[in-house]
């Protein structure tokens, strides 16, 4: 007899259909798994054997074989286990299928040795493939249904164990998991405990910051250790505006794929705030492996992704940067495919201004010889630093400022005016495929970026006297946007154009 | 005689005071036969016993085994030139191109203020990238312009480097030679500055070598040893090809401080170079001058311990003029340097009432963060940064390291 159940590969963050079939007949006994499974897929007929037979199901002597289809698609991963013991008791006739034809309803989950079900990776993926391609209802294990129930369109039927999953399919229906309510649960979402008001003095950093948060410009911060780069950096993603539902969908997806959600947060709310150490590998920071997942840049998708001892890191994975940080994604090939994640992140860079830490420290001495100096500044390419929109020097905060200055303002109140500036380039960006100032094109930036005459008068003067690269230029007018978008203007006057000149680098000529 | 007896003390440290030690006077020395200096110079000239190897770490043993390789090869060389001769000497430097020229003791261009050296150099072995001409008038300038030599820590902070700048830039601009050793740090920044808008027809720099004047050591400096014999002088007393060596460099130093008028230490550790050219200015009776320092600096150690022995403050090039009796010169190209850095701030009173005009005047008393300057002007960050902005494109403040600004020195 033969039976069938869908069921879902991914790779990346891709849904791909697959039929799992079952054929029992009566012939020497056997149970063979064919359609390209890998090492994990070939290791379940060992847990469905002994899941069906600890569920009080039988295991009769006779041929079984299991299809996973297409055949040409390589099945990855232990969330086959489920659809194929189904399949298995569908076909030996020991179930019924209550929901009445193909493709109405599709399973995933891992089994245990005693027919307990244990969640999957990438739920959220799968269910909103199901449903796109149609499927009714989802079966899948207890632990991963508040993740999957955020898919509206479909229903979500909880699983604790194999028996109970035996009586879903049979009914034909059942208790389905509640919908649930995305706008409330982004709006659960505090700002986190991490404020700006904690930040003590550093007014000139706090500003920059927040001009880099408005325009979603990349930023660089360089001074030495304790200065308080790490504090200010992990402040980042509470005055970034809050998540749109569709936006916490999407974070969910990657985290979901690449296992990371916790048990308590079904819906990833809070902006990513990702520090990966400067050992990390290159594949870990951008993405792969022989079967890709996502790497840290794209874990950092819509948030904040904080590189410590910047010029540390592997060369290759600083170079690897780059790519995501152009496109907003991450193209990693395979041989049979290529798969795309989206990174569409901030990147906040720190540094120490020399190898020993205290360049330019108004209290330690800076030991460094010049030629570390050096080895130390060109670790980091120039196509890599064009990337990177505003340059800061954090200097330490003197100690007569460490106490005291409680008027900071909160995080809350910055991002209200984050919000208000990114409204207006959205409006302004409308139709161009960007929504935020760092990623106008220059030709954006002829186009949308009108500057007072005596804005154009001191950028010329200035692309004279600090003998800027049109590059230099094109950054420092994005800046001036963002900085008058902040302020409510609609070009670009004098002192938004001088304060953004404030942010850009220090060139290495200036004595 | 001169070239010859040059080159053989090329290669033995000290040879020419212990030959002066026997002969009593450089006449005399120069009016020996070749065979007498053979016989003065040879009996030195014993092979020595191997460095005894034994009990030694295996580091210290191979730094030893190429010291003793390079102390072979220095007296190979040395031997190869006693059989040579002074004749045969001086037809191997008539193949030397055009740049090249060697100035021995009794020519008229060989600079007078060596001659007070307890061992002066018999020749000067010179370097310049220009023709003949212009050659033998640059080294007329360095026997009669007055010259100061800017010395330093090879690894300058941030303020050492504005000061060589800024010392380099303003004492040619006086008239001055700058005089220097073409090593890193404060002597190529020195250097530099020196250069940068200098005059054709006015010598501005020159570069005293402690190997080879066609060696270019170290190579970092490769650049600038360019530009240093296409504008200025590159002096050595050691003869062509010779490599450097850790004894050659307080040498050169002496020679360094021979040449000029003055001797001014820019930044220093407490065991500096810099500060064995300081030596061999005083015993020469040249003037000593010291960049202050943050007190308590590990580079403020050499310049703040040669002032406590007396020598003079340096703040800018006026300090220097003054102490070694220089009427600065008007037509050397740049404006001449301001009486004191002081004087010539932007002045403040120029600027209109506002941010500017506060952020310049608090800066005027010390470099300062943005963050200093919120409190001290009482205005916030964005107006802050956007005041500096256009500072800092009229040229009246720039960035500093850490964050600071600082008000530009003209």
């Amino acid at each position: 007899m033969l039976a069938q159940i869908a069921s879902e590969a991914l790779s990346g963050l891709q849904g791909h259909p697959v039929e799992v079939e079952a054929d029992v007949v009566a012939a020497a006994p056997a149970f063979s798994i064919v359609g390209l499974p890998d090492a994990a897929v070939q290791e379940s007929r060992e847990r469905v054997r002994a899941a069906i037979v600890n569920s009080s199901f039988e295991f009769p002597s006779r041929r079984i074989t299991v299809n996973l289809a297409p055949a040409d698609l390589r099945k990855e991963g232990p969330s086959f286990d489920l659809p194929i013991a189904l399949a298995f008791l569908l076909a030996t006739g020991q179930a019924r299928d209550g929901w009445g034809g193909r493709g109405r309803l599709a399973a995933v989950g891992e089994l245990g040795l005693d027919g307990g079900l244990r969640p999957v990776a990438g739920a959220l993926a799968i269910a909103q493939s199901l449903r796109s391609r149609g499927v009714r209802g989802l079966v899948l294990p207890a632990a991963n249904a508040p993740e999957a129930a955020l898919v509206t369109g479909l229903e979500v039927y909880p699983a604790g164990d194999l028996a109970e999953a035996v009586t879903l399919v049979e009914a034909g229906g059942g208790a389905a998991a509640a919908p649930a309510d995305l706008s409330a649960l982004v709006a659960t979402c505090s700002a986190g405990e991490a404020d700006f008001a904690d930040v003590v003095g550093q007014h000139q950093i706090k500003r920059a910051l927040e001009v880099a948060v408005a325009g979603a410009h990349n930023v660089l911060m360089t001074g030495p250790p304790g200065a308080g780069k790490t504090m200010l950096a992990r402040r980042l993603p509470g005055i970034m505006p809050p998540l749109t539902p569709d936006e916490a969908i999407e974070i969910t997806r990657i985290h979901s794929v690449a296992g990371l959600l916790r048990d308590d947060e079904p819906l990833v709310v809070r902006r990513p705030f990702r520090a990966p150490h400067h050992t990390i590998s290159s594949p870990g920071l951008v993405g792969g492996g022989a079967s890709p997942r996502p790497g840290e840049v794209s874990l950092a998708h819509l948030g904040v992704l904080f590189l410590d001892e910047f010029p540390e890191y592997r060369l290759s994975a600083l170079e690897g940067l780059r790519q995501p940080l152009e496109d907003g994604e991450v193209t990693i090939s395979r041989r049979l495919t290529s798969i795309t994640f989206p990174a569409r992140l901030m990147l906040v860079a720190a540094m120490n201004p020399c190898p020993c830490g205290y360049r330019g420290d108004r209290e330690h001495e800076c030991v460094c010889p010049a030629h570390r100096l050096r080895q130390y500044a060109s670790r980091l390419s120039g196509p890599l630093l064009d990337r990177i929109d505003l340059r800061l020097e954090v200097p330490r905060v003197p100690p007569r400022d460490r106490h005291g200055a409680a008027d900071a303002e909160s995080s809350a109140v910055i991002r209200e005016r984050v919000v208000r500036a990114r409204r207006r380039q959205v409006a302004r960006l409308a139709g161009t495929g960007v929504y935020a100032n760092a990623h106008m094109t220059s030709r954006h930036l002829r186009r949308l970026c009108a500057l007072e005459p005596e804005a154009t008068a001191l950028l010329d003067r200035a692309y004279e006297r600090l003998r800027l690269s049109a590059r230099g230029c094109d950054r420092i007018v994005k800046v001036a946007r963002t900085i008058a978008d902040l302020a409510g203007h609609d070009t670009i006057a004098v002192e938004h154009l001088s304060e953004s000149l404030s942010y850009r680098a220090r060139s290495r000529h200036e004595a | 005689m001169c070239v010859w007896l040059g080159c053989l003390a090329s290669y033995r440290e000290g040879l020419v005071r212990r030959l002066l030690r026997d002969a009593g006077e450089v006449e005399r020395l120069i009016g020996c036969t070749s065979a007498e200096i053979a016989a003065l110079v040879t009996p030195r000239e014993q092979p020595r016993p191997p460095a005894s190897a034994g009990g030694r770490a295996g580091a210290s043993r191979r730094a030893a085994s190429e010291r003793g390789d390079d102390d072979a090869s220095d007296r190979r060389r040395f031997l190869d030139l006693l059989a040579l001769g002074p004749e045969g000497c001086l037809r191997r430097m008539e193949s030397r191109p055009a740049s090249d020229r060697v100035v021995a003791w009794c020519d008229p261009t060989y600079p007078d203020r060596l001659r007070h050296l307890a061992d002066p150099p018999l020749c000067l072995f010179v370097r310049a990238s220009c023709p003949p001409a212009v050659l033998s008038r640059r080294l007329e300038e360095l026997a009669s312009r007055p010259a100061v030599a800017v010395v330093g820590t090879r690894s300058p902070s941030a303020y050492g480097e504005e000061m060589a700048r800024l010392l380099g830039r303003d004492l040619r601009r006086a008239g001055l030679v700058v005089v220097s050793g073409l090593a890193l740090g404060i002597d190529a920044f020195g250097h530099a500055a020196a250069l940068e808008g200098c005059r054709e027809d006015v010598l501005c720099t020159v570069a005293v070598l402690g190997c080879g004047a066609d060696v270019v050591y170290p190579r970092a400096n490769t650049s600038l040893y360019a530009a240093v014999s296409s504008a200025g002088l590159l002096v050595s007393e050691f003869a062509w090809g010779v490599p450097a060596r850790a004894w050659r460099f307080p040498a050169r130093n002496r020679v360094m401080a021979a040449l000029s008028r003055g001797v001014v230490l820019v930044e220093g550790a407490e065991r500096s170079g810099a500060r064995i050219t300081a030596g061999f200015a005083l015993e020469l009776g040249r003037e000593v001058l010291c960049v202050p320092g943050e007190a308590g600096r590990r580079l403020s150690a050499a310049p703040h311990q040669l002032i406590r022995e007396g020598a003079q403050l340096c703040e800018s090039a006026t300090d220097v003029l003054r102490a070694i009796a220089v009427e600065p010169l008007e037509t050397c190209g740049g404006a001449p340097p301001g009486a004191r850095a002081g004087a010539v701030r932007p002045d403040v009173a120029d600027l209109g009432p506002g941010v500017a005009r506060d952020v310049l005047a608090a800066l005027g008393a010390s470099a300062a963060t943005i963050d200093d300057l919120v409190r001290s002007c009482g205005a916030p960050a964005p107006q802050i940064a956007g005041a500096l902005g256009e500072l800092e494109i009229d040229g009246l403040v720039r960035r500093a390291e850490g964050g600071l600004y600082r008000v530009r020195r003209r």
